[in-house]
């Protein structure tokens, strides 16, 4: 998230918000569904905190998508 | 859904100014505590003396339990016990937050430990390892609930 971490977001390209929008829900509805705050999905769709595995794989699972299709290393 | 999201949202609301009351009130002390001793002719300390900021104090614990019962009578039976809130309440950022939060105010107490002993030796005062625990005290709890409430609200 901050420190060390940030040079990681950088790196992590998400496509959460476009599945989401799609999905026509909200980041509260997106977090209450996975078990995460509201905060916590903004700053993954603003690329500012990255998610554990659990977290990506939760995602994925609710948007019934590959976690790939979520989440990729930017160019 | 949309009843426990309005839940959280008011939950959510209130730590944020319990949290915000805790930091005033934990400055509010340490100052008081840390100017009437150490400089006790100093005009900051007449300043507490005429306007009783330790029943300011009082008064604002009174206001926070005041308000968070007001909160908790407004949430929905087992609130805390729905594993959906209580897991969003606790989910691995918020935990991330109060790590680093940690970190910073470990990293603070052990600045002032660095530094107070000499701000304190020219304040002539009788009581400096008395002021230098408190002094040391303020400034971790500070600097924790104040990076917390960065971290996880910004």
């Amino acid at each position: 998230m901050r420190g060390s971490s940030r040079f990681d977001a950088a790196q992590l390209k998400n496509a959460v918000r476009q599945h989401r929008s799609a999905r026509q829900m909200t980041q509260a509805e997106l977090g209450l569904m996975i078990g995460v705050s509201r905060k916590t999905i903004n700053t993954i769709e603003n690329g500012v905190f990255v998610p554990s595995t659990i977290l990506a794989l939760k995602l994925a699972s609710a948007f019934d998508v590959p976690v790939e299709e979520l989440f990729s290393l930017a160019e | 859904m949309r009843d426990k999201i309005e839940a959280l949202h008011r939950y959510q609301r209130f730590s944020l100014v319990a949290v915000c009351c805790a930091v005033l009130l934990v400055v509010t002390f340490g100052i008081h505590a840390i100017v009437t001793t150490a400089f006790p002719q100093s005009a900051a300390a007449e300043f507490f003396r005429a306007h009783q900021a330790s029943l300011l104090a009082a008064q604002l614990v009174g206001a926070i339990a005041l308000a968070g019962w007001l909160a908790l009578l407004k949430l929905p039976q087992g609130f805390l016990r729905d594993p959906q809130i209580a897991s969003s309440l606790n989910d691995e950022r918020t935990k991330e937050s109060a790590a680093l939060a940690y970190r910073n105010a470990f990293y603070a107490v052990l600045l002032c430990q660095g530094i107070a002993p000499f701000l304190l030796a020219n304040s002539a005062s009788a009581h400096a390892v008395w002021m230098l625990a408190l002094t040391t005290l303020l400034v971790g709890i500070a600097t924790y609930a104040v990076s917390y409430a960065v971290y996880a609200w910004v």
